[in-house]
């Protein structure tokens, strides 16, 4: 993907056409072992680098499905980038990565 | 000293990885991937490298505090003697469940029912991780650190 931006324009490129609405989520866990350090850590204060970790993980992972998804379309760029992020289950993280697709006119 | 050329699937993968494939080419690749595990392990660690650079960031101070501590051998210790006693218990106290559970003065139907719950258990468990430990060499977010 050329363009991901969060803009709704790209400066100097002109869209051709709007594909359409283009999404991609995850919902990711680290292991128990990894929950119980975390519990520890929130006792005692500071960065809970394992879910730092995780939230690193389920955000490429929804950025990738979404921009598979703009290929899938054929779009030159995702303009309007959001990421929205839930709990669905204790311990686990879901972001759901959304944008526009476009085709840019060629240059 | 001799230079390893890639092979055509490889080029194939990095030019599938890197988008540069045409919309045909694309799908008759996809295609290829659903069948032909050893290829789509070829990708998944070309992806792995994609996403890795795409989020390597400059070392905070942080991090090598964080290293060093993890490094030293008492805090190596603690942790490996804390994971040890806490395997352990949880493997006699289970032991000792089971024992107790056939030995104590209760139906033979309540014994079978929890016996049967705690093997289901088990097996679900078994199944969850033997499809993490053969799907994990295909994800490649397990590389990002934060």
């Amino acid at each position: 993907m050329k363009y991901l931006v969060t803009t709704d324009s790209i400066p100097g490129r002109q869209i051709e056409a709007t594909l359409g609405l283009v999404r991609g989520s995850s919902v990711r866990a680290r292991h128990l072992g990894h929950d119980m350090t975390a519990l520890f850590k929130n006792i005692v204060g500071g960065e809970l680098d394992e879910y730092t970790k995780l939230m690193g993980e389920v955000r490429e992972q929804a950025l990738d499905r979404m921009i598979d998804e703009a290929r899938a379309m054929g779009a030159d760029a995702i303009i309007g980038l959001r990421f929205m992020g839930t709990e669905i289950f204790q311990g686990a993280a879901e972001v759901l990565a959304y944008g526009t697709a476009v085709k840019l006119v060629r240059e | 000293m001799s230079v390893k050329h890639p092979t055509r699937d490889e080029l194939l993968a990095m030019a599938y990885v890197d988008d540069q494939l045409a919309a045909e080419d694309r799908r008759a690749f996809q295609a290829r991937l659903a069948n032909e595990p050893a290829l789509a392990l070829e990708v998944a660690a070309l992806q792995r490298l994609e996403v890795f650079a795409r989020t390597a960031a400059p070392p905070e101070p942080i991090d090598i505090a964080w290293q060093a501590i993890d490094n030293d051998p008492m805090q190596r210790g603690t942790v490996s003697a804390g994971w040890l006693f806490v395997v352990a218990s949880l493997l006699g106290l289970s032991a000792f469940a089971a024992i107790t559970l056939w030995t104590v003065e209760i139906g033979l139907g309540y014994k079978v029912c929890v016996t049967a719950l705690a093997a289901g258990l088990l097996l679900l468990f078994v199944s969850v991780l033997r499809r993490r430990l053969a799907s994990r060499a295909f994800d490649p977010y397990t590389a990002v650190k934060r």
